[in-house]
């Protein structure tokens, strides 16, 4: 599977400091690449360079186009992206309307776009929310119309900026699975993440800090670096931060991302 | 001060059948850390603007140290609320200005905001600064300091650790617990991170569509399985942990509430 | 607050309410047109019947309709005056019933439409104005989005609004003290309302919205045989109209 994000030696400037100094980053077909890192270090800075939102002249390339002027909205075809206001999210009057505005602006037919939005609302099991006004959703309805709105036009990237972190527990868990089935289907997901949990199901654990890249692995691998990440201002969740101490006092042999199996693997 | 909720009801809009709290009758006694829990609109914030009387109840009383505060409204100058994001009210361009807005509108005479300014970790010459140029974890930090500045007995906590770092997450911890200890505030928080509001409250409140379903200190609200069941509330990972130990392997730990107790427990038990 | 209504629309179920919106702009269109074209009062007591027929099917309280008039009353009696002094009754009569006619016909769409129905009408009615290089679907999406976020601006505003109060603010004082209050209010929401935008357009931006291209309409309200038997009704009003101005 070749690279569909290249960023090559990206410089960002914003007023008078440098948000990227010659930052590098490669992100391969099918992966799921969750990125952290305390605030202000350049997380949703660097999705909005990726998306064209913040412009750069740097060497970027996506999908094997090269991010310019010329081939922002091609690229963009090949986008989908989940922002973190759920309030900003929504613009139509109705869900259905919502989902099928990005193929409005394609210029899709009439029943070409009733077909797509009963598919996509199909997979999500959103159906019965289509006539609804947005407004009347709860945090979790709302981030999977919102997803819905995102994959319609079926880009092969999707991104994520903190965009399930205000949702609750058993909520968010429907949505992380949904995101696993995808990624199992070849989707490509960039997740920007606060709460290192929503990081279990994905390849790869990218920690950012000051515009530069501080760890890079498995998001478990990533997780044993517990004094770094509590250097940098990054919480480890609990399972994470018992598993960590259980290890060195040599009762676990690795990090476990599940109380349930903890407790099993204790008293085996 | 103490705060009493007598049989309140309230609705957001007059014309509609749901109730946004329904008939909740709790007292809320004086110098405490008391944690508000519950799903996305279960009435949290609707309790916090209750008490600082910026909505009326339909039905009953909302009465802090026996005044209802719908009645008098001066009461207000010693409760003081966090909202959620409390940096969104800023409005004017120096830090000085913002803090002194509360103190000029209660007319108060006796500023101690170096004081407040160090018991916050912040250095003097921030007052100097424009509101712009600060960080993010600093603008929470003004944003609290322009409550605490009018001294009120009782604050009122919308989610305060949300969307800051870690390291800041822990100042606003260690700024509550002062308030609780030293200064013999009463403290109210909601707050959507349940095993931080397990670690540090002395009572919890938990909500379910408006009603009050569970109050007490949180070993005994999480004591209450049936409660917990019916209501699919969330419990704290340290008491998920002890319960399935103690049901999937029959090891009853010793309840600890913390990490390291927790370890120490398990290796008891190994 | 949360009574606070943006739009006018009254919702129930009636004969009207299921009219196609762009049906019902169109009616409008010819209602107004023959208002202010006729001079002929058989016609317009005739046009009142027909809008108190209206009126009747929608299901709207009548009350509602009859404030409406209450606005205008001062406008009627200086009419009147005016006209008793220019001592023209005849003529005086009909700018009241067109008047009337005017206003409340504009209400039966408002209290039967739904506001984004009426941009959706708009947009199709509006549309042979491309011809002038005026950008109606650009247009009508920015009506779109200040009906979708003007609430949500005032809930915010609510929301700053207790918080400032919970510091303290009240609105003593002289009338210059209580401007410089209000500041601690519009500020915020000038400047929550400013990255509201700029999200917004990234959103925009995202679902690959340009304001150049052209786009298509998800959106669909069949044309039904009421509508028809609608369309039918008025243009019996206008042959009528020709009549009566004829004889």
């Amino acid at each position: 599977m070749g690279s569909i994000i290249k960023v090559d030696n990206l410089t960002f400037r914003y007023k008078d400091t440098f948000i990227f100094d010659k930052f590098s980053l490669e992100i391969k077909e099918g992966e799921w690449l969750s990125i952290t890192g305390a605030n202000g270090s350049g997380k949703s800075t660097l999705i909005k360079i990726i998306t064209g939102l913040l412009k750069t002249d740097s060497d970027i390339n996506i999908c094997g186009l090269k991010l310019n002027k010329e081939n922002l909205y091609s690229i963009r075809k090949n986008i989908g992206v989940i922002f973190d206001n759920p309030e900003n999210l929504f613009l139509c009057e109705t869900v259905e309307e919502d989902i099928a505005f990005c193929l409005e602006n394609l210029c899709y037919s009439k029943d070409e776009m009733r077909y797509r939005v009963g598919e996509v609302s199909n997979k999500l099991k959103i159906t019965n929310l289509l006539k609804k006004s947005p407004n009347e959703l709860s945090g979790g309805e709302k981030a999977k119309v919102a997803l819905a709105c995102a994959i319609i036009h079926k880009p092969k990237i999707l991104i994520l900026d903190e965009a399930i972190s205000m949702i609750d527990e058993n909520e968010k868990q429907k949505i992380l699975e949904i995101l696993k089935d995808m990624h199992k289907n070849g989707m490509t997901i960039i997740s920007i993440v606060h709460d290192l949990r929503e990081t279990y199901y994905s390849d790869r654990l990218v920690v950012i800090n000051d515009g530069a890249i501080m760890l890079d692995g498995t998001p478990l691998k990533v997780m044993e670096y517990d004094k770094v990440l509590n250097r940098l201002g990054i919480e480890l969740p609990f399972e994470i931060e018992l598993s960590t101490k259980l290890k060195l006092y040599g009762i676990i042999d690795n990090l476990i991302p599940n109380i349930e199996e903890m407790v099993d693997r204790i008293w085996q | 001060m103490a705060i009493v909720f007598d049989k309140v009801t309230y609705k957001h809009d007059p014309n509609k059948k749901k109730n946004a709290i329904n008939n909740i009758s709790i007292e809320i006694s004086n110098n405490q850390i008391c944690g508000i829990i519950g799903k996305s609109g279960s009435g949290k914030t609707t309790l916090l603007e209750l008490i600082d009387g910026l909505i009326k109840p339909q039905k009953g009383k909302v009465l802090i140290d026996e005044i209802d505060i719908n009645k008098d409204k001066s009461i207000r100058k010693n409760i003081g609320f966090v909202f959620q994001f409390p940096e969104e009210q800023f409005f004017q361009t120096s830090v000085k200005k913002e803090i002194e807005f509360a103190i000029k509108n209660y007319g108060i005479k006796n500023k101690k905001i170096k004081d407040l300014l160090k018991m916050l970790g912040l250095n003097e010459n921030i007052l100097n600064k424009k509101l712009s140029s600060l960080s993010n974890g600093e603008r929470r930090m003004i944003a609290i300091a322009s409550i605490l500045v009018y001294n009120p007995k009782i604050i009122l906590f919308d989610e305060p650790t949300i969307g800051l770092d870690y390291k800041n997450k822990s100042k606003i911890i260690q700024l509550i617990k002062n308030l609780k200890n030293r200064c013999n505030k009463t403290i109210i928080i909601v707050s959507h991170d349940i095993d931080l509001l397990y670690r540090i409250c002395d009572n919890l409140i938990i909500l379910s569509e408006g009603k009050l379903i569970l109050y007490g200190d949180p070993h005994s609200v999480y004591n209450e399985k049936n409660l917990i069941d019916k209501y699919d509330i969330s419990i704290p990972k340290i008491l998920e942990f002890e319960r399935l130990a103690k049901e999937k392997k029959n090891k009853k730990l010793m309840h600890s509430n913390n990490i390291n107790d927790l370890i120490k427990e398990v290796y008891r038990n190994v | 607050m949360y009574n606070l209504k943006f739009t006018k629309y009254y919702n129930t179920e009636s004969f009207i309410h299921d009219i196609n919106p762009l049906f019902k702009i169109i009616s409008l269109f010819i209602l107004t047109f023959l208002c202010l074209l006729s001079s002929n009062l058989i016609f317009l007591i005739i046009l009142l019947l027909f809008l108190i027929f209206v009126i009747l099917i929608s299901n709207v309280p009548i009350k509602l309709y009859i404030n409406n008039l209450k606005f205008i009353l001062p406008m009627v009696l200086f009419i009147f005056i005016i006209n008793i002094i220019f001592n023209d009754i005849y003529n005086t009569l009909l700018s009241i019933i067109k008047i009337i006619l005017f206003i409340l016909y504009s209400q039966v769409l408002l209290y039967t439409t739904k506001p984004n129905d009426i941009t959706y009408a708009l947009e199709l009615f509006l549309s042979p104005l491309k011809i002038f290089n005026i950008k109606v679907s650009n247009l009508a999406l920015t009506i779109s989005l200040a009906l979708r976020f003007i609430p949500i601006i005032f809930t915010q505003a609510y929301k700053i609004l207790k918080a400032q109060i919970s510091r303290g603010l009240n609105f003593n004082g002289n009338l210059n003290e209580k401007c410089d209050k209000i500041v601690s209010v519009i500020i915020p929401i000038f400047n929550l309302s400013l990255k509201r935008s700029e999200e917004i357009s990234y959103v925009l931006d995202m679902r690959l919205y340009n304001v150049n291209k052209k786009r298509s309409k998800y959106k669909n309200w069949d044309i039904t045989t009421d509508d028809i038997e609608v369309l039918f009704v008025h243009i019996l009003l206008i042959l009528l109209c020709i009549v009566l101005e004829v004889i």
